[in-house]
């Protein structure tokens, strides 16, 4: 997998998430609330969200403003957030072939409930290639995942960016179903 | 007295601000120019607003977080001024908030830049009161225009709440002065309940300030941190408390529907105006959840129950004892609590090959390359989570640990295997099982050799002693704030206070060779030095105790600790008045269902400055449970050659 770059646009974003702290939730830097300030964790997060080779439709919008905003994780930027606080979660559940956090991802990437087990069974069988070394980022985990269902007829018609939108904007699943 | 008579003249001042213009207004007969139609339609709304009282409806009072003072006026808990429209009138004055609100949300669009959320207009800045006003005055959207609130409707909805549910986090083990536990709310979002991490919580906290331990305390006891809600997903909580901090969540569906939900969420963010001022044993996190809850449904009348201290169990029991409110409960065990469930259910060459993976991955697979593959999975999931427990918690885990979490994940992975079900068991029976917080006690004895006969009353503020009944806490854990003993002995007429504790708290998690803990215990407060041969308030002193040791468990009910101790104390019985000495504690608890508790715990001290007269000390008290409410306790005490027996009849309020 194409390793992800810092560009120059995290930087100004890293700056301007700080200093628009809300709430005491500085920028993207989640894990910093749960693990304290790690600024490193924040630059990933922002670097892969904006950065353009991670090939992703829906996560990528452009934007200036940080992607926590009153508490509340902006839309675009949940799957990223989600994954970053909980990525040894994440990777527990893939092992283990499912388990909650693994659902709640499924339902972030817009998957149906009916197609998690399939999804859950894919990444069990793709872990080695999803967690390719010790140091995978949670955002290229994040990015490995959405190739995956791609690659996956069966998960490609279940998992998708319009549901994950109409998910984000408050509609209930159900209806994102067309 | 201050309040009333502030009241009195600001409504006063109010009357005059009100209907000035309008006797002004009727004089010249300006009202009939059409430049004011919006000017009357107003007025209008004024006026059915006050012929219909709405300023003393109970939704307008917990919008507004008004309660009735002393001297039957009106205050607000919140303390920030942005809240009040009124200006600091709105603090005191429902009425005039009210005017003052109608006035504001039929105000001129202001151009507001799009991030500038103290620009916005008051429709947009208080949300919940525009919805309720707007139905309650059927306001005519052509003549009062409804403003559009980008910020609000894009935060709302992405919370997207639907139900409501109120969460107890329990106690921190081995640090019991979490013991108290903490609430939030979960507000259940329009994805379903199988995505409850994904769900927003409303948290209040206070805005901590200060690295420094005594500001903090002060700060805290006398009001000096703001308080705001928090909003944040359920994920952030459940890694911090559930993994990092080894407590159990309890979650309480609430029979809230979604109109109510959204209420409450539209008022948490008109309290972003404000702050409220964080007591941390009265106006704290739990006390104001009530508050929140009572505007998603005015009907509720919780908060006013609450006149003194807010333990936060208390506010669940306030909560529960509100018929149908509560509509289910739910349990979160702790990564703790899974991890010693897994390995529960392991064998001792099982435990060993575990503790082999998580210390050295792959190069441990040899141990379990011949079991079968359900088998594996099971130990690779324990060994993960015990890997995790371990090294994995930290803010920048060591390569070394991402070599042997990637490499374990991989074996787990190759297993095949399904998930496998833990029924791990939360570290309690649920927290409202467990007695009250206050407890009263009467109780008689007789002392010394002489067998003096003598009464006491008892009070203590709060939590648990080994003793008191078991169900619903911690069994490994004492604290006890402010117990006070006052004890009349007959043949000498005496009343003097036998014992106070400021603070007792006494933490012995058995130690278990996954999750190592140290035991520790500190006192402070006084008692009698009855082996001294002197009585009443000339015997009393005062002093602290500080030790650190182990503890452990034989089977469930037995428990045992062994700590090192010192000791430091001052007072008139004493020569020279003081001593200071080091020296050993040690204890065993035994526990037999929801029925009894036994406890023995014994001191003893060597005095090497001041006072140097030893002192032993042996307790073996027995608890006898008559419910939740109540218990009937026999106690034996021996310090030096003094002894006491006394029988204890206690209830918990």
């Amino acid at each position: 997998m194409k390793r992800l770059s810092l560009g120059l646009g995290a930087f100004v974003l890293l700056f301007a998430g700080t200093a628009h702290a809300q709430y005491g939730m500085a920028g993207c830097g989640l894990g910093a609330m749960a693990f304290g300030n790690d600024q490193d964790t924040l630059k990933q997060v922002i670097a892969a969200i904006i950065n353009p080779t991670a090939g992703q439709t829906f996560a990528i919008t452009s934007g200036t403003s940080n992607c926590v905003s009153r508490g509340v994780i902006r839309a675009e930027r949940e799957q990223a957030a989600f994954a970053e606080v909980n990525f040894q979660d994440i990777k527990g559940n893939m092992a283990a072939g499912g388990g909650e956090y693994l659902a709640s991802l499924a339902t972030l990437l817009g998957c149906e409930d009916s197609a998690k087990p399939v999804f859950a069974r894919m990444t069990q069988d793709k872990l080695e290639i999803l967690v390719p070394s010790p140091s995978t980022t949670p955002i290229q985990m994040l990015v490995g995942v959405k190739q995956q269902i791609k690659a996956s007829p069966a998960l490609a018609a279940s998992c998708t960016d319009a549901r994950a939108i109409a998910r984000a904007e408050g509609k209930p699943m159900t209806l994102a179903k067309r | 007295m201050n309040d009333c008579l502030s009241r009195r003249f600001r409504a006063e001042r109010r009357d005059v601000l009100f209907f000035g213009p309008l006797l002004f207004c009727l004089i010249v007969g300006l009202c009939a120019s059409p430049a004011s139609a919006e000017q009357s339609y107003l007025h209008e709304l004024q006026t059915r607003a006050r012929t219909r009282g709405l300023a003393r409806t109970r939704l307008w009072q917990v919008l507004l977080h008004y309660h009735r003072t002393l001297c039957g006026g009106w205050r607000s808990s919140a303390d920030g001024p942005g809240f009040f429209l009124a200006g600091s009138v709105g603090e005191i004055d429902p009425e005039a908030e009210l005017m003052a609100t109608v006035a504001a949300f039929a105000a001129p669009a202001t151009p507001a830049t799009p991030d500038d959320e103290a620009g916005q207009h008051a429709q947009c800045r208080f949300p919940a009161r525009w919805s309720w006003l707007k139905q309650e005055l059927a306001i005519d959207t052509a003549r009062l225009p409804e403003q559009p609130c980008p910020l609000f409707s894009g935060w709302c909805q992405a919370i997207a709440p639907e139900k409501v549910a109120l969460v107890f986090s329990s106690a921190y083990i081995n640090s019991p002065a979490s013991m108290y536990g903490h609430t939030f709310l979960r507000l259940t979002r329009r994805t379903g309940e199988d995505n409850r991490l994904i769900d927003y919580i409303v948290n209040f906290a206070a805005e901590e300030d200060t690295k420094s331990g005594l500001v903090y305390a002060w700060k805290g006891l006398f009001g000096g941190f703001a308080g705001h809600f928090y909003v944040m997903p359920y994920y952030m909580k459940i890694q911090e408390y559930s993994n990092i901090e080894s407590r159990d969540l309890w979650e309480y569906e609430l029979a809230l529907g979604q109109a109510q939900a959204e209420r409450l969420v539209a008022h948490t963010w008109e309290t972003r105006s404000t702050h409220f001022n964080y007591y941390f044993a009265t106006e704290n996190c739990s006390y104001f959840l009530l508050e929140l809850l009572e505007v998603a449904d005015p009907e509720l009348r919780l908060s006013d129950r609450f006149h003194g201290t807010v333990v936060p169990v208390e506010t669940l029991r306030a909560v529960l004892a509100v018929p149908g409110l509560v509509k289910a409960r739910t349990v979160r065990p702790s990564l703790r609590a899974q991890i010693l469930n897994r390995k529960s259910h392991m064998m001792g060459s099982e435990i060993k090959t575990a503790e082999a993976l998580s210390k050295r991955g792959r190069e441990a697979q040899g141990l379990i390359a011949d079991w079968s593959r359900e088998r594996q999975a099971r130990i690779i999931d324990a060994a993960y989570d015990l890997l995790r427990f371990r090294e994995g918690l930290t803010k920048e885990p060591s390569p070394e640990f991402l070599r042997k979490e990637r490499e374990l994940l991989i074996l787990r992975g190759r297993t095949g295997v399904p998930p496998l079900d833990n029924d791990a068991k939360p570290a309690s029976d649920a927290p409202e099982t467990g007695h009250r917080s206050l407890r009263l006690g009467l109780a008689g004895g007789m002392m010394g050799g002489g067998h003096a006969v003598f009464e006491e009353l008892s009070l203590r503020v709060a939590l648990h002693d080994f003793l008191d009944p078991s169900r619903g806490y911690l069994d490994d854990a004492e604290l006890e704030m402010i117990q006070l003993r006052i004890r009349f002995e007959n043949a000498a007429r005496r009343v003097f206070p036998e014992r106070l504790d400021l603070i007792n708290i006494l933490s012995v998690s058995g130690y278990d060779r996954w999750i190592p803990k140290t035991a520790w215990a500190i006192r402070v407060g006084g008692a009698q030095a009855h082996n001294l041969a002197c009585a009443g308030v000339r015997c009393s002193y005062g002093g602290v105790n500080m030790g650190g040791g182990i503890s452990f468990r034989l089977g469930h009910p037995f428990l045992f600790f062994l700590l090192a101790d010192a000791d430091l104390a001052g007072g008139a019985p004493f020569s020279d008045h003081w001593r200071i000495g080091l020296g050993g504690f040690a204890g065993a608890v035994l526990r037999l269902g929801h029925f009894s508790q036994t406890a023995a715990e014994g001191r003893d001290i060597y005095y090497f400055l001041g006072d140097r007269r030893r002192a032993p000390v042996i307790s073996v008290g027995q608890g006898f449970n008559l419910g939740p409410w109540g218990q009937i306790r026999l106690v034996g005490d021996a310090v030096g050659s003094y002894r006491e027996a006394r029988a204890e009849l206690l209830g918990y309020f």
